[in-house]
């Protein structure tokens, strides 16, 4: 998987992008990228050096990923955590044509429908950052620690549904390893499996 | 004036988003889900009814391990009292690939069986099922479903449905003849199946993990040997917590031994660690 992400990475490179990099991998500095707003400021990931940085990958009509807003649970995760000086990456990766490849102003209504409390929300059609990081599903999530070492990915919980009633019963993997690496404690689970919809690549 | 404009739009995007869901639960499912009774007429004992799902064209719904994305089916059952479901038999899956990654689901048709057990003197049963699944074809849509069967003493004595020939060839099955072993060595999983007598080896193996963290749905597996044993090899996942027992299936592209058309094994087994090595 992570070969393959590495290959896809390199295909996307050598069309889109001059510096060579890697794939993401657990425990190694995350890999650089420049995404645009859907106002169309271009956000790096080095921008946020020194803070920790969470990547959610997303699609609005994804029914697992409704689960998440429809509820609130999400926006509660990205106030509770930006307000702690945590950067909150969104980004979505479908390809032009693809479910949840939205135009811009449908973005900046959804951001404001739903209350989306994101550091921004960044467009990725190429897909490029989402093979980048090998990103399955949606939802599917990346924590990097102040150091820019990625140190968790995975499912944003431990059940996997549609259902916002499975909530309440879900271990949030993503809120443990957040609280564990602001508290300079090693992630006790750094790698989950994701469950969602296919990225729309 | 502005503030009351927007509460006014509000209201319309709710009141639609009210009537689209409306008019989604009154569209048809893109799987139909149906219960149906190998015998309807019932005895004390063991019992058995087919959950088949029959899917769009298209479409597809997921394994119990649904892979890299989706979700498998769930089932509540609704039993009367001294029926007990004893274990439900998924039907081995197929890898479905899209650009994001690999899923085990299936195309066009599932078919499920559920055992039941009836307590002795019971006179009906009357079963009924609700379903809820993720059916994906490009996008994917989470449905739900009812389905109801009735079993009674009264009803004739009929041959079984037909359907159940063709259902238990796709359930992967206990073979006696192959022996197995499955091994962890260097974050590698290794299962070596040693065929009765030295027969020939089935072509095609690939294996279905039940441990959705276990291996990568699209990690390649590696077949060796062809007479007498069979290694299957496959890396481990990043995410992979090594259970106790390996389960799955092993599926092959012909039968395993003359006598049996089916072509999956069902695999149950110790997960032994390389000693010397360790993980």
């Amino acid at each position: 998987m992570r070969l393959r992400s590495f290959f896809a990475a390199l295909v996307c490179c050598s069309l889109a992008c001059a510096p060579a990099f890697a794939a993401a991998e657990l425990g190694k500095t995350a890999p650089e990228f420049t995404l645009t707003d859907p106002s169309g400021q271009a956000h790096s990931l080095s921008e946020y050096k020194g803070r920790t940085v969470v990547l959610e990958w997303t699609n609005p009509e994804c029914p697992f990923v409704r689960k998440h807003y429809a509820s609130g649970n999400m926006q509660g995760l990205q106030k509770t955590y930006t307000e702690k000086g945590v950067a909150w990456l969104t980004i979505n990766s479908s390809a032009p044509g693809k479910q949840g490849n939205l135009p811009a102003e449908e973005w900046l209504r959804w951001i404001e429908e739903n209350g989306v409390a994101s550091t921004a929300v960044l467009l990725d059609p190429e897909g490029r950052v989402g093979r980048l990081y090998g990103a399955k599903t949606t939802p599917h999530l990346f924590v990097i620690a102040k150091d820019g070492n990625l140190v968790y990915q995975g499912a944003i919980d431990s059940v996997p549904g549609t259902d916002p009633a499975e909530l309440a019963e879900a271990k949030n993997y993503v809120r443990a390893a957040l609280d564990e690496t602001l508290s300079e404690t090693p992630v006790s689970e750094p790698s989950t499996r994701s469950y969602g919809c296919s990225v729309k690549y | 004036m502005r503030n009351g404009f927007r509460i006014f739009l509000g209201s319309l995007w709710l009141g639609a988003a009210l009537v689209s869901q409306a008019a989604a639960a009154e569209t048809a499912p893109h799987a139909r889900l149906e219960l149906i009774p190998e015998r309807k007429q019932l005895a004390a004992g063991e019992f058995r009814v087919a959950v088949r799902f029959q899917i769009e064209k298209g479409w597809h719904l997921y394994w119990k391990n649904p892979g890299d994305s989706g979700l498998a089916p769930s089932f509540e059952w609704d039993l009367p009292r001294g029926v007990r479901l004893r274990e439900i038999l998924w039907p081995y899956p197929e890898k479905i690939e899209d650009a994001s990654g690999t899923t085990y689901g299936y195309r066009d048709e599932a078919v499920l069986i559920a055992l039941f057990e009836a307590a002795p003197k019971l006179s009906e049963a009357a079963i009924t099922v609700k379903a809820k699944w993720i059916a994906c074809e490009k996008t994917c849509v989470p449905e739900k479903g009812t389905a109801r069967a009735v079993l009674s003493v009264k009803a004739p004595a009929a041959p079984p449905e037909a359907l159940f020939l063709e259902a238990e060839k796709r359930i992967p099955y206990r073979n006696p003849y192959w022996l197995l072993s499955a091994l962890i060595d260097d974050r590698t999983l290794s299962l070596v199946l040693y065929s009765p007598e030295g027969a020939a080896v089935p072509p095609g193996l690939r294996f279905f993990p039940e441990d959705p963290e276990l291996l990568d749905p699209g990690a390649a597996q590696t077949v060796t040997g062809s007479k007498g044993s069979v290694e299957l090899a496959v890396p481990l996942s990043a995410a992979a917590k090594i259970p106790q027992r390996l389960k799955g299936a092993v599926v092959a592209d012909a039968a395993w031994n003359e006598w049996d058309a089916r072509r999956a094994l069902e695999i149950d087994t110790p997960l032994r660690l390389n000693p010397k090595k360790g993980t």
